[in-house]
């Protein structure tokens, strides 16, 4: 059946290619399209079920002593698993409408997703024992985590554009979808990567024993707070020329088990939010730039962690939308007038962890997507006229989640 | 119109409701004769008053048998008066509505307010027993339920047959009526929190919250519009008019100011017993006044600093400085809003569920044990410490009934809190006065999240918010 539809492709293919040649369209560009329109391989992928593990055999498999068996099990099951994750984020960008899909940000995302299927569906069908290409796949992951690095932003710039040709309802169900899978899947691809990687380098695993894969589970919220801050007042000094204090308080001193990744992206998103409303407010006033509060709290089930400003609030109306993605509340940036030191600042502003300072209305909403990953929450509160708090519940990743299935 | 004629006949009797279904074993009716006694008190805080809250032990009205409704068998009939008035609608009045009425008070005005008054009153209330008739039975015959429909019944029938008013002396007996009402139900609060409490295994939470939220709104709506027609009956006497009361409206409420007024009720209550948190308001402290029921802003804000100070003091039973209470102002063109923030510890999240929930048994947990002691009287003097705190406080009503009051007018209540650390309180007062009165309560409520992987719908319902990001 396989050889039959494989012949129907190649006939077809050549006769459009045919068509095209004379037409003087490029006809290797033609052909990749055609191709992936006839390859049964995705839709194989595609409808087969997704075997979800959950977040207690994700921690077990990196568990010290780590031994060859447990290793061999979770590559075996990223080997098998992934293609048929990636498989479905592909089937759910060919179910775009078709000018949706022809914007070149969303198609080069697109096309990125559908050549990591393709790469990695040849291990899938492996036998479990083979370490040297657990290896090999290893590093092919590896690489491949680094080129969807910047997904997000690319995504974000794509949807802002085709805002008219999609309705609401339809892009937030894809975009959830999109980001809540996107999430699974590092994590079983990084948690599989360093796992492997550790294993190899027995001396590297002793010096961070708080790790279990890609998991900490000695995070401490204020060195991750720190940090971000850092990295905020760097960013905001460098577009604004001043940046805000950061006042960090409360429980200073906890730690708890999480994705040290997922931590760092929320707060920098907050810190981010916080810091420009706070300095642009201020230089719209001519006051002193006030400080921006972060409070941490420790309590029998999760962190929480309160960022307090002075930014001026949330308008009423712009405060029901402001989980919507591709809302924002910045000017957009056709509109303002452009010179070339608004387009270096807006290039610096395009560094970083997850993106932009502002500007794509991505991320509040992707933010609160990996808050609630693991059962916590992100609950923002105005005051319109005085500033914001936000306020981000994080359960500890442990025994209590560990059905929890990704 | 008089039905109880049609029906005198020997089956049926005498028979009440009461003997039909008894609610309680004999236990529980001694322990719920004696809270009838023990949690009669005001609902609404007047700071202005004394400053150590006297025990009124204001008993209920004793109905006779006659009067009780709900144990005579010709109230099913009587009932077609009920619904003439179920069927007419209540006409809600804004605030602006209320002082640009009170401002030009004269005698002709006045006896509009009263007529006004006359014609609201029976149709609310009628709304409201018709909640009550349509609870499920077992929740009706429970006593303090029982209690209060047939208070409510009674002064529908009274209010009912008022005749129109014509003059100024006819309008002083309708005040006296009122004021004597006004009076006598001053027990509803608590007889209804603890009925509702007492059929949390009857009815499901929703409708039980629905029900007291609903209640209670329609309370607040009667009492606004009765002590406003009676400060103004008072005032249109009194010949030095202050300008900037109407009634019982204030002209210039002014958030600092309500604020101080709180914090030194709540330092005197607490002088000698404990040290008391420093406070410190910042913000838009210097902002201008508006205009509202002043009363209403005091009790909500009293509320929210007396479960500050109190958990803050709990907290930290061992530190000689317990941290401050922050409060801050702020002020934009529709609205005025206070956040409260303590570090009293933050509260669970099996606590922060069932805030605002009436029939959490959590919250009256020392009655669990009030069958075995008032079984044996002598024990009556071994009351936990928590009844005698402040009034509302051991109800646990306090923070339901703030959130009534803020949301009455169209402004709003949140809180958030932080397990460990300490709890904010966001109160919002629409300050344009332009809103008309709450009265419904909307179905649409804070809905618990549900990801959107797990449920196939996409957009839970939530309520439009001015603090609350969606």
């Amino acid at each position: 059946m396989l050889i039959r539809a494989t012949q129907l492709c190649l006939r077809r293919s050549l006769s459009t290619a045919r068509v095209l040649k004379n037409s003087n369209v490029s006809v290797e560009a033609s052909q990749n399209d055609v191709v992936s329109f006839y390859d049964a391989k995705v839709i194989n992928y595609a409808t087969r079920p997704i075997r979800p593990v959950t977040l207690k055999e994700l921690i077990r498999f990196g568990q010290p002593p780590l031994s060859e068996q447990s290793l061999t099990q979770c590559a075996h099951y990223a080997r098998t698993e992934l293609p048929v994750r990636l498989a479905m984020r592909v089937r759910a960008f060919q179910n775009l409408p078709f000018i949706v899909g022809t914007n070149p940000h969303i198609k080069d995302i697109y096309r990125l997703y559908f050549e990591s299927f393709d790469s990695l569906e040849k291990y899938s069908d492996l036998p479990e024992n083979d370490n040297g290409s657990d290896l090999e796949f290893a590093e092919k992951l590896k690489d491949l985590v680094e080129r969807h690095a910047d997904n997000i932003p690319t995504l974000a710039r794509g949807f802002l554009e085709c805002k008219k040709y999609m309705n609401t309802k339809d892009m937030t169900a894809f975009l959830d979808d999109m980001i809540h899978a996107r999430i699974g899947i590092r994590l079983i691809a990084e948690q599989c990567i360093s796992l492997i990687h550790a294993s190899k380098n027995e001396s590297e695993d002793q010096r961070r024993t708080s790790y279990i894969g890609i998991i900490n589970t000695q995070l401490s919220p204020a060195k991750v707070i720190h940090h971000c801050a850092d990295f905020v007042t760097e960013l905001c000094e460098f577009n604004y020329g001043e940046a805000p204090e950061f006042i960090i308080n409360g429980h200073v001193d906890t730690t708890f088990t999480y994705v040290p990744v997922h931590l760092e992206y929320m707060l920098t998103e907050l810190l981010k939010n916080a810091a420009r409303a706070t300095v642009e407010n201020a230089k719209k006033n001519k006051k002193p730039i006030p400080p921006v509060e972060v409070s941490i709290s420790h309590g029998s089930r999760d962190i929480g962690i309160r960022v307090r400003d002075q930014g001026g609030g949330v308008k009423p109306n712009d405060l029901n939308h402001i989980f919507e993605y591709s809302y924002t509340t910045v000017k957009n940036e056709e509109t303002e007038d452009s010179n070339i030191f608004s387009g270096i600042t807006r290039l610096a502003m395009q560094s970083g962890v997850g993106g932009p300072i502002a500007g794509l209305g991505f991320g509040l909403p992707l933010a609160r997507m990996y808050a609630r990953y693991f059962g916590g929450s992100m609950t923002l509160l105005s005051l319109n006229g005085y500033g914001c708090d936000v306020f981000l519940k994080l359960k500890h990743i442990d025994e209590s989640l560990g059905q929890l299935e990704i | 119109m008089d039905c109880l004629s049609m029906f005198q006949s020997p089956t049926l009797g005498h028979q009440s409701f009461h003997t039909l279904l008894p609610f309680y074993s004999p236990q529980m009716l001694k322990a719920v004769a004696f809270q009838r006694r023990a949690f009669s008190m005001p609902a609404t805080v007047r700071p202005t008053q004394s400053t150590s809250p006297p025990r009124h032990p204001i008993t209920p009205p004793i109905l006779s048998a006659e009067q009780k409704a709900s144990s005579s068998p010709a109230h099913f009939y009587q009932n077609r008066t009920l619904d003439y008035y179920v069927e007419q609608r209540v006409t809600p009045i804004t605030l602006r509505q209320l002082v640009f009425f009170g401002k030009r008070l004269n005698d002709e005005r006045l006896i509009k307010s009263a007529n006004y008054v006359r014609n609201e009153l029976p149709v609310r209330l009628a709304h409201r027993i018709r909640d009550f008739q349509q609870l499920p039975f077992i929740v009706g015959s429970n006593p303090h339920i029982q209690l209060v429909y047939d208070l409510y019944w009674a002064a529908f029938e009274k209010f009912r047959k008022v005749p129109p008013i014509e003059t100024k002396e006819q309008n002083q007996e309708y005040c006296n009526l009122l004021r004597t009402l006004l009076r006598d139900h001053l027990v509803v609060i608590p007889q209804l929190a603890l009925g509702i409490s007492e059929c949390a295994q009857h009815i499901p939470a929703v409708h039980a919250n629905h029900f007291m939220n609903t209640m209670l709104r329609s309370r607040i709506s009667r009492r606004v519009i009765t002590e406003q027609h009676l400060a103004l009956s008072e005032s249109s006497q009194d010949m030095n008019n202050d300008d900037a009361t109407v009634g019982t409206i204030f002209t210039k409420c002014n958030p600092t100011n309500i604020i101080e007024k709180c914090i030194a009720l709540i330092e005197t209550r607490l002088s000698g017993t404990a040290k008391c948190p420093p406070f410190n308001i910042d913000g838009s402290t210097g902002c201008g006044d508006f205009t509202y029921i002043s009363e209403h802003i005091e009790y909500i804000v009293f509320q929210l600093l007396s479960n500050s100070v109190r958990h803050t003091l709990q907290f930290h039973k061992h530190n000689n400085a317990p941290p401050p209470v922050n409060i801050t102002i702020c002020s934009n063109d529709t609205d005025i809003l206070i956040r409260i923030s303590d570090q009293g510890g933050g509260m669970s999240p099996e606590a922060y569920r069932d805030l605002w929930s009436f029939t959490s048994q959590r919250r009256f947990k020392a009655f669990e044990t009030i069958p075995q002691m008032a079984a044996r009287i002598a024990e009556e003097e071994e009351i936990p410490w928590s009844w005698q705190g402040q009034e509302d406080q051991h109800l646990g009503i306090g923070l339901p009934m703030s959130k009534v009051y803020s949301e009455y007018w169209g402004g709003e209540l949140k809180i958030m809190s932080m397990e460990g650390f300490g709890t904010e309180a966001y109160i919002r007062i629409p300050r344009l006065g332009n809103q008309t009165e709450n009265i419904d309560f909307e179905e649409a409520q804070e809905v618990e999240y549900v990801p959107a992987w797990e449920s196939d719908e996409r957009h839970t319902i939530v309520r439009h918010s001015s603090i609350l990001g969606q």
